[in-house]
C-alpha cells in the first residue's frame, strides 16, 4: 500500500467518523460558566468584605500551621519513611525497594513481587510509623560568598580543558564514602559511559584522586540495557534528551567544598518533587561533605519513567554554601498544600526562584537545570 | 452588524470573553465534532463527549489568555485537548521509584488482531463502517500515546503539520516523525487485514 492509498483510506475513515458523531451542543454548565464570566466584573460592597475576611482567615490559619509545626524534612508527598539518616542507611541495606512518588495506593498496586525480607522490612516500617524520632536540627553555617563562587571558576577551567583546579582550602579531601552497591551487585557507577562529557573530565569515580571537581551528572539507562549513559549538566544541551517509557535515570553529584544541595524535579504536569535531600531516596542530609559522591536514588535503585507518560521534565540542582531555609519553607508549604490554586501559586513561586537564580550569574546560589523529554 | 456565523474563531473568542452564549454555540458547532473524533481515539473513556465539554469549559475559563498572534484558535483548542489527554494518561504519577532488577526482562505481549480473519476475504466489498472499525483497531494497537495522538490529529486537522507543531510544542520534523512512524504501523496492520488491496 503506497502513501497515497493510505491517505485515502485514512481520509475516508475521518469522514466516516465525523459523520457518525451526533450533534454536540453546549451543556447547561457551559452557559453557567458564561454567566459567571458576565458577572465577574461586578464588585459589590458585599463581596469584598467577605473575600477579605476569607483571605484573613486563610492567612491566619497558614501562620498558625507554620508556628505550630515548623517545616521538617519530608519525603515527597505520601508514603513517607521518616527516620534518622543512620536508621535509613541500615534499612537500605538488603532492601530491594520500589516506591511510587506521590501516591500510596498506587504504590501498593504497581509493586512487583519482592523477596520476603523486603516485605518484612516494609512491615517494620509500617509498624514503626508514628514513633520515629525527628531528625536533629542542622546548625547553620555561614560561609563567605566567595566560597560558593570557587566552584564556578573551577568549572570554567575544567571546560577549557586545563587541569588547573584550585585545591579547596580544606585540602585534606576526605576519602569518599560513596553510596555503596550491595554485595554481589555491580557497581554501575564505575561503568558510566559519558557520551557527551568533555574529555578532560575524570573517567568514572577515580581512585585516590586528589583534586575533586564539581560534578553534576544525569545518568540514564535504556530499558533492558546494561549500559549507562551520562550527561554532564554543564555541557550545553544541543537538543533535549529523550527518554522512553521505562528507561531508568538517576543523578550523581559531588562538590569540592561543603555544599547545601537541593534537587527538584518538575514533572510534565508541573508537579514538583524534591529528590534531594529526601530520605525516601537517599539517607544523606545537607550539608554535603566536600568530595563526597552522591547518587540519587541510592544504588541499586533507579528512578524510572512510567509507562504511557510523556512530556518535558526539568531537574533543577540548586547549590549553596549556606542552608536555603526560605526554599525549604516554600517547599514545605507546597508539600503540605492539599492542592488547588494555593498549591499552584506555591509551585509557581518555586519555579520563579529557580529561574531567577539560574539567570543571576553572580548569585551566591547556583542553579543548574537539566531537561529531558519523555516519549 | 456581523453575525456570529460569519466571524472568525478569533473574533468569536472575543465574544466568549464577554460571556456571550452565542459564541459558545458557534464554537461548538465548528469544533465539537473534530474534538470528539480526536478524543475518542486517544482517550480510553466510555464517553468522550464529557471530555469535549470539559475542554470547552476550560476554553471559557482561559479565553482571556488566548492570544491570536501566537496561534490560531484551533491550535489553541487542540493544545488544551492535548493537555487534557496527557493529564488523564498521567494518572497522578509520572515517575516511579523502582529497583533496577524489576525493569529487566519485562515484556509486553501485545494483543492479537481480532478482525484479521473476518476481514481478509471481504476487502473488495468493504463498507465504510468495516473500514472504520479496522482503522480504529489498528490505531488502538499503537503502543505510544504520542504516535496515536499525532496520527489521529494529522487527519482530523487536515494534514497540517504546522498547526500540530503548535499543539504538541514540538518541531515540525519531530511531529512528522511521529506521524510517519505511526502511519507505517497502521499501514502494516491494515495490510495484515487485507485492506491494502482495497480498490
Amino acid at each position: 500500500m503506497d502513501k497515497k492509498k493510505f491517505d485515502e483510506i485514512m481520509d475516508r475513515w475521518v469522514a466516516h467518523e465525523m459523520e457518525s458523531v451526533h450533534e454536540i451542543e453546549p451543556r447547561p454548565e457551559v452557559y453557567r460558566k458564561l454567566e459567571e464570566k458576565k458577572k465577574k466584573p461586578r464588585f459589590t460592597l458585599f463581596t469584598w468584605p467577605v473575600r477579605l475576611a476569607a483571605a484573613g482567615i486563610a492567612a491566619a490559619l497558614i501562620i498558625l500551621v507554620i508556628v505550630m509545626e515548623p517545616p521538617k524534612e519530608a519525603g515527597p508527598f505520601v508514603g513517607l519513611r521518616k527516620g534518622t539518616a543512620a536508621e535509613l542507611a541500615e534499612e537500605e541495606k538488603g532492601r530491594d525497594k520500589m516506591q511510587v512518588l506521590g501516591e500510596v495506593d498506587k504504590k501498593e498496586e504497581g509493586r512487583p513481587e519482592r523477596a520476603g525480607k523486603d516485605k518484612e522490612a516494609e512491615e517494620e516500617d509500617e509498624a514503626s510509623e508514628g514513633k520515629l524520632e525527628e531528625e536533629p536540627k542542622k546548625t547553620l553555617r555561614e560561609e563567605p560568598t566567595v566560597v560558593a563562587m570557587t566552584a564556578v571558576v573551577d568549572k570554567k577551567a575544567e571546560k577549557s580543558g586545563k587541569e588547573t583546579l584550585t585545591q579547596p582550602e580544606e585540602s585534606a579531601v576526605k576519602p569518599r564514602k560513596e553510596a555503596e552497591p550491595e554485595a554481589g551487585k555491580k557497581d554501575v557507577a564505575n561503568e558510566v559511559k559519558r557520551s557527551r562529557i568533555a574529555a578532560a573530565a575524570p573517567a568514572a569515580p577515580a581512585v585516590k584522586e586528589q583534586i575533586v571537581q564539581e560534578r553534576i551528572e544525569f545518568q540514564y539507562q535504556p530499558k533492558g540495557s546494561e549500559s549507562i549513559e551520562g550527561l554532564d549538566v554543564y555541557s550545553p544541551q544541543d537538543e533535549v534528551s529523550s527518554l522512553l517509557s521505562e528507561d531508568n535515570y538517576r543523578l550523581l553529584f559531588q562538590f569540592p567544598q561543603e555544599r547545601y544541595v537541593y534537587v527538584f524535579q518538575v514533572g510534565t504536569d508541573t508537579r514538583i518533587v524534591r529528590l534531594f535531600p529526601n530520605t525516601e531516596f537517599h539517607p544523606e542530609q545537607n550539608p554535603l561533605q566536600a568530595g563526597k559522591t552522591i547518587i540519587v536514588p541510592m544504588p541499586p535503585n533507579w528512578f524510572y519513567v512510567e509507562e504511557d507518560s510523556w512530556g518535558e521534565v526539568l531537574i533543577y540542582v540548586v547549590t549553596s554554601a549556606v542552608p536555603l531555609e526560605d526554599w525549604d519553607e516554600i517547599y514545605a508549604k507546597y508539600f503540605r498544600s492539599a492542592g488547588g490554586r494555593e498549591k499552584e501559586k506555591l509551585a509557581a513561586g518555586l519555579l520563579d526562584k529557580f529561574e531567577q537564580n539560574r539567570q543571576q550569574q553572580e548569585s551566591r546560589i547556583s542553579v543548574k537545570v537539566f531537561r529531558f523529554n519523555i516519549h | 452588524m456581523t453575525i456570529i456565523a460569519e466571524m472568525t474563531d478569533e473574533q468569536i473568542v472575543q465574544l466568549l470573553r464577554e460571556g456571550q452564549a452565542g459564541a459558545a454555540d458557534a464554537l461548538y458547532e465548528r469544533h465539537a465534532k473534530s474534538l470528539y473524533v480526536y478524543l475518542s481515539h486517544v482517550l480510553n473513556v466510555s464517553n468522550p463527549e464529557d471530555a469535549v465539554h470539559d475542554i470547552f469549559i476550560r476554553v471559557i475559563e482561559k479565553a482571556h489568555q488566548f492570544n491570536p498572534k501566537k496561534a490560531s484558535f484551533r491550535t489553541w483548542l487542540f493544545r488544551i485537548a492535548h493537555n487534557h489527554a496527557v493529564n488523564i494518561f498521567r494518572r497522578e504519577n509520572l515517575v516511579k521509584f523502582q529497583s533496577f532488577e524489576h525493569n529487566v526482562g519485562r515484556e509486553d505481549g501485545g494483543k492479537g488482531l481480532s478482525l484479521g480473519d473476518t476481514l481478509a476475504d471481504e476487502t473488495q466489498n468493504m463498507d465504510k463502517s468495516v473500514l472504520a472499525l479496522a482503522v480504529k483497531e489498528c490505531i488502538g494497537r499503537l503502543k505510544k500515546d504520542i504516535e496515536r495522538q499525532a496520527l489521529v490529529m494529522y487527519y482530523v486537522l487536515g494534514k497540517n503539520y504546522e498547526e500540530m507543531s503548535g499543539v504538541f510544542r514540538k518541531s515540525i520534523s519531530a511531529v512528522r516523525k511521529y506521524v510517519v512512524s505511526a502511519g507505517e504501523k497502521v499501514k502494516d496492520c491494515l495490510e495484515a487485514k487485507g485492506i491494502g488491496a482495497l480498490g
